[in-house]
Parts: structure tokens; C-alpha cells; sequence
């Protein structure tokens, strides 16, 4: 499950960057979204996006989620509704 | 607080007028505030049950609680040593606005100065601003840490049993009340004071004639530590509405709050409408009850403008035009399609003028340097060179470069100097310059802001490695992130060999720019 939220993400990652970060990159990196390049706004219309597809809030202001992309993916993974 | 779901729809508009220009009232009937403890005194007395403050999510806070819990603080910051003068920071993110609402007021009716500050800031720049402030003590939100240093930390509840009532501390409308901070020219943050009289001016305090008087709720979704967030809370204590701000911003979720709550007021920067637009959030929801959609911190571009009076088909269009240092003096402009790049004309009791490079006044159509003036002015903090420059005779220097039509309405030209508009904030290249030569591998950095079709401007910079050195780009904005705020991060960076430069070493910013417009000009480009 986690891979296939994943493949999707990265995808939605790549979407909200305008294309700038091309999915297969995202799902390679481990570092934070922030580092890879996904700027502030761009942070902002992927927690709309993954709200509205799989239904899960993410929270901006804290939590480890939002440190890398890996930890992202298995956080949306584990609160599917 | 208390929990609080959506209302009832708002009210049909009885005017479709964005506020009138506040102007003092003369009539002795009403009290006229001179100081805020003053504001929030006479409308806890008028209105004690009213709600104020709705954070979404969180709960609501009223008049009557506002000053409850204020008075409380303000006798535990006096109980821990707190003194009139004294400089207080206020560390807090959106879902905790309303105890940053009261805890503005509390450290005020002990006569201290507050001194808010955005928890999206880098602990670098928390430390240099509490440090420059000489902040004898922060008070923080839920989940927010302030940097080590002299001074003591507390949460505002901690302070809340230290006694009730007021606290006998005199506050005059000369005082000190709050310290901003803002990208100032030369690289470092710049604090903007601003004095009771400063922020009172122009309260409206009768019951029938309060600002967006045609709304039940205001929204928005300013960052605290910013002008137009400030500006949301003097609305909070003064307008009609209450302040409704989700407790965190996405589009999606600001869109839904639209609906749910029938919003009758919306401030907003330009990059949210846009992303709004974009998004297609007005087709997803209903922005029917919306009558006044007010953008501030930039200008609105005329086909942005267009679009949202199709996306908000009930709404009068408004851009307001000021900065930290100018206000409350403004411009106020109702979008018009026969002006629509124009600004407007000078409101709220200010004066507005383009200037040559003598300072003289220049005639209607010739660009010049765009100043403005505040009836009860501000300055910088402890920078009398600063202020020297940005203020002069009262004047504010805007930092924009525009012009004055026959009619007297403002448009602008381009910005000048080393401060770029990216969204709602201000960004000096030079203070991301300097973050970027602090890294071990950067022999030579250089930052311009670039064209982008949201934000307006993009933060773009450019790095040559030091000889022999390789610099990965996720690594350098890891690094930056421990010193800058997110919006100050670099979205493009190019490593490059040399910076194009002139005949002085001094980097020709415009040549710059085209590196960024250009494919492959550089070594690698990091997005």
C-alpha cells in the first residue's frame, strides 16, 4: 500500500512543483520537501491535493510527516480513511 | 475559547462600501481610544458577549474574555519583573491567535512594548531580533520554543493566575506599543515602532458606524509578526465582523471557510487569489456571500483583479497600498476597469507624493520615487541611520518607483533597490545573500528576485563553489532553512562559475536575471 501511496505522491509532488521536481527524483529523496526544492506555496497546494485524494489533513505546523518524503508517504499510508 | 461551528450567512450588505478612511470622531458622545488597551477597554464594555476572534478548529474568543485574560497576563508579567518600556516577544502561529490577541493587549496594559514575531521565522533570525529589541522576555504559543538568551519564557496561561483587574499602569498614546519586523535595505530585519497614537488612529467606537459594518465575519489568513496580520487584529478589536483565520492556511481550507461561515469580508494577498483562482476554487464553492475582498501587502494585476470579480460575483474588488513603516497611512482602490493598474488615492488621514531625486514633488506622469506620510508616524527601532533613510520629514520612502495620474490615483513603475515582493512578504536579497556566503563551499553568492506567476516574484540565486568544491543544492537549502524563513528560501538555484559582473566586481543584477530565464546557462540548476 505504502508504495503504491507513494508512486502516487511523488506524482502529486510533481504536480503541485508545476513539473519543476520530476517524481522519480521525489521518490528517490530522503531529505526534507523543503531542501528538494517544493517551496512554501507549492507545500501548500500538495496538503490540498493529498486532503482532497485521500482524504488525509496533513498538518503544516508540526509533526515528523513533512521531514522527508518517505516519512510523508508512510504517514498518508497509515490515516487512509 | 470555546468551540465554535459555522453561522449563519451573513447579512445582506446594506453597503457594498470597503471602510471608508478611518477619521476621528469629534463628537464628545463617544470615547475616542487614543491608546489600544483603550480599544479593547471601550468595546469589552460595549459588547462583552460578542465574539472577536474565531480560529477554525480551535475556538472563539469574545470582548469580555479579550480583557479578562489580558488583565490576568499583564499582572503576571508586572508579578515576574516585567516593566513599563520593557520590550516583550510574542512567538506565535495561526492556530494560536487568540491567546496572541491577548497576550498583545496584556503586554500593553503593563505598559511594555509587544513585539510580535511569525513562528515561520529561523531561529537565526529569532535571535537577532529578540537580541536587537533587547526582549526581556517572549511569551509563546502552543508547540513554539524561543531561542536561548537573557530573558525568560513563559506560555500565556502560565501567567493567567497572577491576579485579575486592571493593572494601574498608565499607558500614553506617545508610548511605545509595537516593534515590527521587516526586511529592511541593508540586509538585516529592520524594527518598526509604532506608538499607541500610531496604531489607535482613526478607531471607529460607534456601535452603528463600525468598518465592514455589512459583515458578520472577517477572514483572513495573515502570518502574526506581519503589518496586515496587525493590521487583522486592530480589525478584530475595532470593526464590526469578527476575525475569522483558519488555525492553518491552505487555499483548499480557506475556500471552505468561505462557504461554511458565508464570509462577508475576505482580506487576502495577491498570490492566494491567484492560487485561489487557479485551483479552481470558486467553481468548487460558494463566494456569493463575499461583498468585500480586500488584497493587501501587493499590488493586485489587473487581470487577477478581473478574474476575481468573476469568481466573486457579489464582491467589490479593493487594493489597499501601504507598508510596515507607512502605515495606517494608505491607499485605498476599488478595482476600476477604466484605471487598472491604478492604486488609488491617499486614505486613513495619509499623504502620498512622487518625488524626484531632489525630493521635490514631480508632476502627474513622471515616475518618480513613491512617499508616503502617516498622520501619527513610525520609525525604526534603535537605527536613527536607517530611519534617516526611510524617513524623511515624516515622509516614508516606499521603496516603489511610480507615478501619479491627472487624477492623482498612484500606480506603480518597479521596485528599487536590494528588496524584492515574493507573495506577501518583503525579502531582501541581501540578508539571503549573506545567509548563502555563511556556507563553507559558496565563494560568491548573488540573489534576485524573478519573474514567477503566482507569487509575482521568485527568489532566484546564483552560487559559484569555492575552488575544488561541489555544492549540492538540497544540501545548501537544508542549510538555509536553519537561517532563513521559508518564504526567503531561494525556489532557483544555479551554481555557476563566475557572476556576471561590471567593470567595478559590483554583479550586474539584471544580467543576473537572465541566467534564470536562460536554459543551461549554468553548471546545474537546483529547483
Amino acid at each position: 500500500m505504502t508504495g503504491q501511496v507513494a508512486s502516487r505522491l511523488a506524482e502529486m509532488v510533481e504536480a503541485a512543483s508545476g513539473g519543476r521536481l520530476p517524481a522519480g527524483e521525489v521518490l528517490r529523496s530522503e531529505g526534507s520537501l523543503a531542501a528538494l526544492g517544493l517551496a512554501s506555496l507549492e507545500l501548500l497546494r500538495l496538503v490540498d491535493a493529498v486532503e482532497d485524494e485521500f482524504g488525509v489533513v496533513l498538518d503544516l505546523g508540526g509533526g515528523a510527516h513533512l521531514d522527508s518524503f518517505p516519512l510523508l508517504a508512510g504517514h498518508v499510508a497509515e490515516n487512509l480513511p | 475559547m470555546t468551540p465554535q461551528s459555522p453561522q449563519t450567512p451573513e447579512p445582506s450588505p446594506t453597503s457594498p462600501a470597503p471602510s471608508a478612511p478611518r477619521t476621528r470622531r469629534t463628537s464628545p458622545a463617544t470615547p475616542v481610544p487614543r491608546t489600544v488597551p483603550e480599544m479593547l477597554a471601550l468595546r469589552a464594555q460595549q459588547e462583552p458577549e460578542r465574539t472577536a476572534i474565531v480560529v477554525e478548529g480551535e475556538g472563539t474568543l469574545t470582548f469580555g474574555e479579550w480583557e479578562r485574560r489580558s488583565h490576568a497576563i499583564a499582572q503576571g508579567l508586572l508579578g515576574r519583573g516585567v516593566r513599563p518600556g520593557d520590550r516583550v516577544g510574542l512567538l506565535f502561529g495561526s492556530r494560536d491567535w487568540a491567546d496572541f490577541a491577548v497576550a498583545y493587549c496584556a503586554v500593553q496594559l503593563a505598559g511594555a512594548v509587544a513585539v510580535p514575531l511569525s513562528d515561520r521565522l529561523a531561529p537565526a533570525e529569532l535571535r537577532y531580533m529578540l537580541g536587537h529589541c533587547e526582549a526581556s522576555a517572549v511569551l509563546c504559543g502552543r508547540d513554539l520554543e524561543a531561542p536561548d538568551g537573557d530573558r525568560w519564557t513563559a506560555a500565556p496561561a502560565e501567567l493567567e493566575d497572577a491576579g485579575s483587574g486592571p493593572t494601574g499602569v498608565r499607558v500614553a498614546p506617545e508610548d511605545l506599543a509595537q516593534i515590527l519586523y521587516t526586511s529592511g535595505t541593508t540586509g538585516t530585519p529592520k524594527g518598526v515602532g509604532a506608538s499607541h497614537a500610531n496604531l489607535a488612529f482613526g478607531c471607529e467606537t460607534r456601535p452603528n458606524r463600525r468598518r465592514f459594518g455589512h459583515s458578520r465575519h472577517l477572514l483572513h489568513a495573515f502570518p502574526i509578526g506581519t503589518n496586515a496580520g496587525q493590521t487583522m487584529l486592530l480589525n478584530a478589536l475595532d470593526a464590526r465582523p469578527a476575525m475569522l483565520t483558519p488555525a492553518r492556511f491552505t487555499p483548499g481550507r480557506f475556500a471552505r471557510l468561505i462557504e461554511s461561515y458565508g464570509v462577508g469580508t475576505v482580506f487576502l494577498v495577491p498570490t492566494m487569489a491567484i492560487e485561489l483562482l487557479n485551483a479552481g476554487l470558486h467553481e468548487r464553492h460558494d463566494f456569493s456571500s463575499v461583498v468585500l475582498l480586500g488584497s493587501a501587502a501587493s499590488a493586485l494585476p489587473p487581470s487577477v483583479s478581473v478574474r476575481l470579480t468573476t469568481a466573486f460575483p457579489n464582491a467589490t474588488v479593493t487594493n489597499y497600498y501601504t507598508s510596515t513603516e507607512a502605515a495606517p497611512a494608505q491607499t485605498i482602490m476599488i478595482f476600476d476597469p477604466a484605471r487598472p493598474g491604478a492604486l488609488g488615492r491617499p486614505a486613513s488621514g495619509g499623504a502620498l507624493r512622487v518625488v524626484g531625486p531632489d525630493g521635490e514633488p514631480l508632476p502627474p506622469g513622471e515616475t518618480g520615487e513613491v512617499w508616503m506620510r502617516s498622520p501619527a508616524p513610525r520609525s525604526y527601532y534603535r537605527d536613527e541611520q536607517a530611519s534617516a533613510e526611510a524617513f524623511r520629514g515624516g515622509w516614508v520612502r516606499m521603496g516603489d518607483l511610480g507615478y501619479l495620474d491627472a487624477d492623482g490615483y498612484l500606480h506603480l513603475v518597479d521596485r528599487e533597490g536590494d528588496v524584492v515582493k515574493s507573495g506577501a512578504f518583503k525579502v531582501s536579497t541581501l540578508q539571503v545573500e549573506a545567509a548563502l556566503y555563511e556556507h563553507p563551499q559558496i565563494a560568491e553568492a548573488a540573489v534576485v528576485g524573478v519573474p514567477h506567476p503566482v507569487l509575482g516574484t521568485a527568489i532566484a540565486a546564483a552560487v559559484v563553489p569555492r575552488s575544488g568544491g561541489e555544492v549540492s543544492v538540497t544540501d545548501l537549502r537544508a542549510f538555509l532553512m536553519e537561517r532563513l524563513a521559508g518564504h526567503e528560501l531561494p525556489e532557483r538555484v544555479l551554481v555557476v562559475d563566475v557572476l556576471p559582473k561590471n567593470q567595478s566586481g559590483k554583479v550586474i543584477k539584471r544580467e543576473l536575471r537572465g541566467l534564470f530565464g536562460a536554459a543551461a546557462t549554468g553548471r546545474t540548476e537546483g529547483t
